[in-house]
C-alpha cells in the first residue's frame, strides 16, 4: 500500500463502545473509504500456555476451561479429548451423547450472544435486547443439566461428571424447554432475516472471497460465510450417530457471515433434540487409568467461532508440557483485515465483528532472542518437546 | 411581544425537558423494557449536569467549542418564536427563509463542534506506531473529525428533503409569511400536504441525529461525535438544546401542517398544541426501535428518492392540491 496524502488513520480502541474486547482496529480510509486495515492485539495477555506449563492434567483441564467464557465447555472437551487421545482412554457413549448435548448447547448459546453483538453494531437496540432476552431459556436449560450457567465443567477424563447426566425427569423438562426455545427463536430469526432495513446494511460490504478466505486460512462461520466447507464437526467421530446439515454459503459478505451462524441454530437444535431422544443408557463415567510420558497429542473440535486446536505432551511424572491453544480467531484476523478494505467507516467495524473476533483467548506472546534481538519461530520439533 | 416570548420559551424548555424521557419510555416499551423514569433523561439529567464540575475540554479552541453550543440553543429558540404569531411580522424573520436559515445555523453548528472537538476517548494511542511491521500512512484522525465531515454532507444533501417538505405549506398558501399559512386550512388534508408531512417527519428525524439517521455520532464507530467534549453545564445545555430541536420541529410541523399555532392566548388551542407535538417525537422513538444505523450508502438513495418526492408536493401545492 503506497503512502497517500488523502489518506487518514482512525483508530478504533482500545477501549471503545463497539468493541467487548481490548484491541485496536487502525482504519485507512480515504475520504470514509477503509483503503486498508490493520488490528493489534495483545492488550489482554493472561499466558494461559505458561500458566498450563507443568501442571497435573486435572487441574490443568481446570484451566483450559477458563481460557475463554464463550466456548468454555469447547475448550474443556477438546482439552480432555487431547488428553485422553494421548493415554488412550475409552469414553463411554452416553458420556460423548452428554458432552456433544452441553457443547450444542453452548454453540446456541454463543451463536444468539454473537447475533446480539451483530445488532448492536448495526445500532440496532431492539434486535439486541431481543436476541438477549432468548438467549435466557438456554441459559436455564444449561443450567439444569450442567448446575452452571457459563463454567459448565461437563467433561473429565474417562466421562462426564456425575452432576451433567441427566436423569428421566431432566430429559423431559430440556425437551420441553427445547420446544419453547425453538418456537421463539424460529420467528425471530425468520423476522431478522427479512428486515429489508438490516438486509440493507449487511449485503455486499465485508467482501471475502472464497480465494482469499482459502489462501488466508479463514476458519469457522467466517469461512462456511465464503462457501468453503470446513466444519471439523465433519470429521470427528462424536458425531457420527448425529443427522445435520453443515451450513455453507456462498455470498462471502457480512450477511452470509451472520446467516451462516443465525442457520446452524436450527441445525443445533436437531442434534440436542437427537442427544435427549436417542441418549444411550449406561454409565456416563468410567474410573480411568493414567498413563504418563505420553506422546505430543493434538486435538481438533469445531468450536462455534471455529476451528479449535489444543496440543500436549505428558511427562514422565504426569505434568502437562508444551500446551499449545490456537483458537479460531488468530487463522481469522488477517480475513478481517482483508474483507474491510473498500467498505465504509462504520461498516468496517461491523465486517470485523462478522468475523467474531475473541482476542483475550487468543493473545500468545512472542519470543524474542534478548541477545541477537531477533523474533524467533519456534518450529514443529520443538513444539514436540 | 417580550412577555409572550418569555412565556413561549418557558413552556417550550420545560417541554424539551419531558420530550426525551417520553421518547425513551416508547422505545423501551417497545423493547418490552420498563424504561426510566419519565423525567429522569429530560430534568433529572440537566440538573444532575449543572451540579457537575466541569473537566478541562479538549478543544484546540474551548471557547469557541462551548460557543457554538449557545449559537445552536439561541438559533433553536428563535426558530421556535419565529413560528408564532408574534413574531410572524418581527423584521421579516417570520418567513420560511427565516426558519429555514436558523435551522441552516442549528445544523452547521455540529460542524464547527466536530472541527473543534479533540477528545482523549478518539485518539487513544497518543504516540505513533514505531512498533516494526505496523503499517505507516497518513495522517491520524480525531473521530470528531470524521463527525464534521459527516456533518457537512448530512447539510448538503441529507437533510435537503426536509427543506422541501418545509417549503410545500408555504407553496401552497402562495406565501412566504408564516402569519398567513396559519390563517389558512390545515396543510395535512392536501395530497400536497401529506406527501410534504411524511418527508417532513424522515428529514426531522435527520436534523435531530436520530436513528437510522444517526450517522454523525453512532455509538459503533465515533461514539458521540461533535457532543463528546461537552461536559457538566455544557453537557446540560446540549441535553436542553437537543430536547428544544425536538419541540420547535415538531411545533413547526404542528402549526404549519395540522393547523394549530402555538398560541399562548387560548389554553384549550396550547394544550391541543403540546399533545400534538408529542406526535413526531412518539414516532421518531418507534423509528428508532426499529431501525439500525444507517450508512451514506443507504442514506444518498433515501435523500435522492425524498428530494423528488419533495419536489413532486411542491408541484402538487402549487397546483392547489
Amino acid at each position: 500500500m503506497k503512502n497517500s496524502e488523502n489518506i487518514t488513520e482512525v483508530d478504533v480502541g482500545t477501549i471503545h463502545p463497539a468493541l467487548i474486547e481490548p484491541f485496536r482496529i487502525r482504519f485507512f480510509v480515504e475520504d470514509e473509504t477503509i483503503v486498508d486495515s490493520e488490528i493489534t492485539y495483545n492488550a489482554a495477555h493472561r499466558g494461559i500456555e505458561r500458566i498450563l506449563e507443568g501442571l497435573p492434567v486435572k487441574k490443568a483441564h481446570m484451566v483450559t476451561e477458563k481460557i475463554c467464557g464463550l466456548c468454555s465447555t469447547t475448550h474443556l472437551w477438546n482439552s480432555v479429548r487431547a488428553t485422553e487421545k494421548a493415554m488412550d482412554i475409552q469414553v463411554p457413549e452416553r458420556a460423548t451423547y452428554i458432552r456433544v448435548l452441553v457443547n450444542e448447547l453452548d454453540r446456541l448459546h454463543s451463536h444468539i450472544f454473537f447475533l446480539a453483538h451483530g445488532f448492536e453494531t448495526l445500532g440496532h437496540e431492539t434486535f439486541t435486547y431481543r436476541a438477549f432476552a432468548l438467549r435466557e431459556p438456554l441459559m436455564r436449560m444449561l443450567y439444569k443439566l450442567t448446575g452452571n450457567r457459563v463454567h459448565y465443567s461437563t467433561a473429565v477424563l474417562g466421562g462426564v461428571r456425575p452432576r451433567c447426566d441427566p436423569d428421566k425427569a431432566t430429559t423431559s423438562a430440556l425437551l420441553s424447554l427445547l420446544d419453547g426455545l425453538e418456537s421463539q427463536l424460529g420467528p425471530f430469526i425468520e423476522r431478522v432475516t427479512q428486515d429489508p432495513m438490516i438486509i440493507s446494511r449487511i449485503s455486499g460490504i465485508g467482501i471475502l472471497d472464497k480465494k482469499t478466505a482459502k489462501e488466508l486460512h479463514a476458519v469457522g462461520p467466517t469461512a462456511r460465510g465464503s462457501g468453503i466447507n470446513n466444519d471439523v464437526r465433519a470429521r470427528m467421530s462424536e458425531y457420527d450417530d448425529f443427522d445435520f446439515d453443515y451450513i455453507v454459503l456462498k455470498g462471502c459478505d457480512v450477511k452470509d457471515r451472520l446467516l451462516a451462524r443465525a442457520y446452524e441454530i436450527p441445525e443445533s437444535f436437531k442434534i440436542i433434540r437427537q442427544c435427549l431422544t436417542m441418549m444411550p443408557g449406561g454409565p456416563s463415567y468410567e474410573p480411568v487409568k493414567m498413563k504418563f510420558e505420553t506422546q505430543y497429542q493434538d486435538a481438533y473440535i469445531e468450536a462455534p467461532r471455529g476451528e479449535l486446536f489444543h496440543s500436549l505432551k505428558i511427562d514422565e511424572k504426569g505434568l502437562v508440557r508444551n500446551y499449545r491453544v490456537r483458537t479460531p480467531t488468530p487463522p481469522n484476523l488477517a480475513c478481517m483485515e482483508k474483507a474491510c478494505r473498500g467498505d465504509q467507516l462504520t461498516d468496517g467495524v461491523l465486517t470485523i465483528v462478522s468475523c467474531d473476533p475473541c482476542l483475550s483467548c487468543s493473545n500468545r506472546a512472542t519470543v524474542v532472542d534478548n541477545e541477537t534481538k531477533k523474533e524467533r519461530v519456534i518450529d514443529f520439533r520443538r513444539l514436540k518437546g | 411581544m417580550i412577555l409572550e416570548s418569555f412565556i413561549v420559551l418557558s413552556i417550550a424548555m420545560a417541554f424539551a425537558l419531558f420530550i426525551p424521557g417520553f421518547e425513551r419510555k416508547v422505545h423501551a416499551r417497545i423493547q418490552r423494557r420498563r424504561g426510566p423514569p419519565i423525567w429522569t433523561p429530560g430534568l433529572w439529567s440537566v440538573i444532575k449536569f449543572c451540579y457537575k464540575k466541569e473537566r478541562g475540554t479538549d478543544s484546540p479552541q474551548a471557547g469557541l467549542y462551548k460557543a457554538t453550543l449557545a449559537v445552536s440553543f439561541f438559533s433553536t429558540c428563535m426558530i421556535l418564536l419565529f413560528s408564532t404569531p408574534y413574531w410572524a411580522d418581527a423584521l421579516g424573520f417570520g418567513t420560511l427563509l427565516g426558519i429555514a436559515g436558523l435551522l441552516k445555523v442549528e445544523e452547521a453548528a455540529y460542524i464547527f463542534m466536530g472541527s473543534l472537538s479533540r477528545s482523549v476517548m478518539s485518539r487513544s494511542m497518543p504516540f505513533p506506531d514505531m512498533l516494526e511491521g505496523a503499517k505507516k500512512m497518513g495522517k491520524r484522525a480525531f473521530f470528531e473529525d470524521i463527525a464534521a465531515t459527516r456533518s457537512l454532507k448530512m447539510i448538503t444533501f441529507g437533510s435537503f428533503p426536509f427543506y422541501l417538505a418545509l417549503s410545500v405549506p408555504f407553496v401552497s398558501a402562495k406565501t412566504m409569511d408564516v402569519a398567513k399559512v396559519l390563517e389558512g386550512p390545515a396543510q395535512i388534508l392536501s395530497a400536497s400536504g401529506i406527501i410534504a408531512a411524511v418527508i417532513y417527519f424522515v428529514g426531522y428525524n435527520m436534523l435531530i441525529n436520530n436513528r437510522p439517521f444517526d450517522i454523525i455520532k453512532p455509538k459503533v464507530d465515533i461514539i458521540e461525535g461533535p457532543m463528546m467534549e461537552y461536559s457538566a453545564k455544557w453537557r446540560a445545555l446540549a441535553y436542553e438544546t437537543r430536547g428544544l430541536v425536538m419541540f420547535a420541529l415538531s411545533s413547526i410541523f404542528v402549526a404549519l401542517f395540522l393547523g394549530v399555532p402555538f398560541s399562548i392566548e387560548r389554553w384549550d388551542i396550547l394544550l391541543i398544541h403540546l399533545g400534538l407535538s408529542m406526535v413526531l417525537p412518539a414516532f421518531a422513538s418507534i423509528l428508532r426501535a426499529f431501525s439500525p444505523v444507517l450508512t451514506f450508502r443507504q442514506i444518498y438513495p433515501i435523500s435522492m428518492s425524498l428530494s423528488l418526492l419533495g419536489i413532486f408536493a411542491i408541484a402538487l401545492g402549487h397546483m392547489g392540491f
